[in-house]
């Protein structure tokens, strides 16, 4: 097992340096003086005369060949620093680092319903199998399975925010923004919510409570339709397995068939499904944080993929390598937990 | 052995409502068994035998119902007007089971030692610790080589023959009075086949239970079986003491089955088969379920079913021209002698 860890640890350099390989070459298209923007302070980058553009140039070595600039962002990127982001208006690595909470956040709070309630849902739709209540889950998977994210969120706000006033869109209301950013409010885990309560700030907390259900009740509807579709289907084929019936034949209650016997080895399959959702929602979800404007990582790579800030995107880039790499570790691991004949190795 | 019966069936009849029609897995079969007998049931696939078994536990899928009019009566008692609750203090407790395949039969995400211990703490009150003492015991006394340390393995760890060892560890932990076998061994060795059913016909003999041994196998009948009851079709065929039958078959199928057997005495070009197929259920031929397939055959059992008649003192057929059985082993015998 510790073998097996610090084996698949060690891969995590190489698939960096190959990632950042191939997105650093691609921005090579660029011109230095595009590529210049990802080593200047974007907050003085205007004000700068054009000789002092050429010196800079120099300096960063955008006029050398490719495999010296590569070396030169490579040996930096060693150091910690990333470059500057157009984007964030700020250091890549902090743009990330202050945008990553909300992320998390998000991630936390939509982990609950979107897993808990996916592999509840799909329990039950198995267990009752063609009966009244499988039908309705199944027709609402369906319908959440194709709903088109965007629609949904929009419709979400609609009556969420337009009409009932419940729910607005953004990471939190003018006043709380104003707490959070004060002195005395201390950031101890940096996830507001938290932090809120941290504080003894309920109102604070609440604020940040309400401005999340909506992206969590639109993640959820559409992200539960996959995860109980892939539960039912395994639990199905458990339940008709012998090892059940045995099960039955020793006197075993239905309960513990079903929540015992049945679901721990129908949970195998369903590790892989929900692992990668949380690697997902981990690594930002675009189109949710456009339409809740939100702040989130998700949003930073997509703005700066469109203005090509090319620091931006190879930060956010490594950064999501890092959390596939260590997100497919914990899936892999938690696979042998729930599966004896795994032996990882 | 005229006592009362410990297990009485009757009329039972099992139909499964699939989308194709009405299944008549079970079609009214009778028997009974008593206690410390071993009764083995024979007959090919499809021939309702593993359905009668579930039907006893009421284990049947949900497409699979019990006819009104059936009878299971174990103890004086009719299971089938048993509580679901009720039903459950009785499965694995005083009647237990064990099936074909020990690698698909024990849930692979739990060790032996929780599966066994699991029905132990279902029926008797035990703590944990009295309970895994209890599981190692069984695990000894089934056989399988330091206990103590097999209990915290899992199914995948152990060969085949260990898997089914512990599988009857499981079923006979709380001492049923009757352990239902469903093909024990056919998915075991040859050498492994022979040491199972010697361990069961051990552990039969301290624990004074009843076995119903269910397998397509005549051998495996023939060795451990005090009776036999032959099924075809849904229904009994014939049934008496295992020497009777095999001496002395009265039943076309029956018959035809002990002649499918490889004999090693004498030279045969070919082995014989019982010529056709194992009719599709939902399509019994109208009279007698094996009359396409019968070399004895008239008209009459295409028309109409015969009753299940004794012909001799405990043995009962389900033929009217069983005595044409009779005069066809009386040629055979004579031509092996010639």
């Amino acid at each position: 097992m510790t073998t097996f860890i610090i084996r698949r640890l060690l891969l995590l350099p190489l698939i960096v340096l190959g990632v950042s390989l191939i997105i650093f070459s691609l921005f090579q298209i660029l011109g230095p003086d595009k590529l210049l923007a990802a080593y200047v302070n974007p907050n003085v980058f205007d004000k700068l005369s054009s000789e002092e553009l050429e010196v800079l140039k120099e300096k960063y070595g955008l006029t050398k060949p490719f495999a010296e600039r590569y070396g030169i962002w490579l040996w930096n990127a060693l150091k910690g620093d990333l470059g500057w982001s157009q984007v964030g208006k700020d250091a890549v690595l902090k743009s990330i680092l202050s945008r990553f909470p909300y992320t998390l956040e998000l991630a936390l709070y939509a982990l609950i319903p979107v897993v808990g309630v996916g592999i509840w849902l799909g329990v039950a739709a198995a267990v009752h199998r063609d009966k009244f209540l499988d039908q309705f889950i199944r027709i609402f998977a369906i319908v959440g399975w194709s709903f088109p994210d965007f629609v949904f969120g929009l419709l979400i706000l609609m009556v969420f925010y337009s009409v009932l006033g419940w729910f607005p869109p953004g990471t939190l209301s003018q006043w709380a923004e104003e707490i959070v950013k004060s002195e005395s409010f201390h950031k101890i885990t940096h996830l507001v919510s938290i932090d809120a309560l941290l504080n003894g700030r309920l109102d604070v907390f609440w604020d940040a409570l309400r401005h999340i259900i909506g992206p969590v009740i639109t993640l959820s509807f559409l992200w539960w339709a996959y995860l109980l579709r892939i539960t039912r289907s395994s639990m199905l084929e458990v339940l008709s397995k012998e090892y059940v019936r045995t099960a039955r034949a020793k006197g075993v209650s239905e309960h513990d068939v079903i929540h015992k016997h049945a679901q721990r080895n129908a949970m195998i399959p369903v590790v892989t499904v929900a692992g990668n959702m949380v690697i997902g929602l981990l690594s930002g979800t675009v189109i949710i944080e456009v339409i809740f404007n939100r702040t989130g990582i998700g949003r930073l790579a997509a703005d700066a993929a469109v203005q090509l800030d090319y620091a931006t995107v190879l930060g956010t880039t490594l950064f999501y390598s890092i959390v596939l790499v260590l997100g497919n570790l914990i899936i892999d691991i938690l696979y042998a937990v729930f599966d004896p004949r795994v032996r990882l190795g | 052995m005229e006592k009362n019966p410990l297990l009485s069936v009757r009329n039972l009849r099992t139909y499964f409502y699939t989308e194709d029609g009405v299944v008549k897995a079970v079609d009214g079969v009778d028997f009974d068994v008593y206690e410390g007998e071993t009764l083995g049931i024979v007959g090919e696939s499809g021939s309702g035998k593993s359905v009668t078994s579930l039907a006893i536990l009421r284990l049947l899928d949900p497409k699979g119902k019990i006819e009104e009019g059936s009878e299971i009566i174990f103890n004086g008692k009719n299971l089938l007007t048993l509580t679901e609750d009720e039903m459950r203090r009785i499965r694995g407790n005083d009647i237990a089971m064990i099936f074909q395949e020990p690698m698909v039969a024990l849930n692979p995400v739990f060790t032996i030692g929780d599966q066994i211990m699991e029905a132990i703490l279902l029926h008797q009150d035990v703590d944990k610790k009295k309970a895994r003492e209890m599981a190692i015991d069984m695990l000894r006394k089934v056989g399988i080589p330091e206990p103590e340390k097999r209990i915290d393995e899992y199914p995948h760890e152990l060969s085949g023959g260990m898997r089914q060892r512990a599988m009857i560890a499981m079923a006979l932990s709380c001492r049923p009075k009757l352990l239902i076998a469903d093909e024990p061994t056919t998915a075991l060795d040859v050498t492994i086949q022979a040491q199972i059913l010697e361990l069961m016909k051990e552990l039969q003999r301290e624990y004074g239970m009843a076995i119903i041994l269910i397998t397509h196998d005549v051998g495996v009948i023939a060795e451990n079986a005090d009776r036999v009851v032959v099924m075809y079709g849904g229904k009994v065929m014939e049934t008496s003491d295992v020497r009777t039958t095999f001496k002395t078959p009265k039943h076309p199928y029956t018959w035809g089955l002990l002649n499918s057997i490889p004999r090693l005495d004498i030279e045969q070009e070919r082995l014989y088969s019982i010529p056709g197929m194992v009719p599709d259920p939902l399509h019994f031929p109208v009279g007698c379920r094996f009359s396409n397939r019968c070399e004895f055959g008239e008209e009459k059992c295409s028309v109409e079913m015969p009753p299940l008649v004794e012909v001799e003192s405990a043995h009962m057929v389900r033929c009217f021209f069983y005595h044409k059985v009779e005069q066809a082993q009386k040629l055979s015998k004579a031509g092996e002698g010639a």
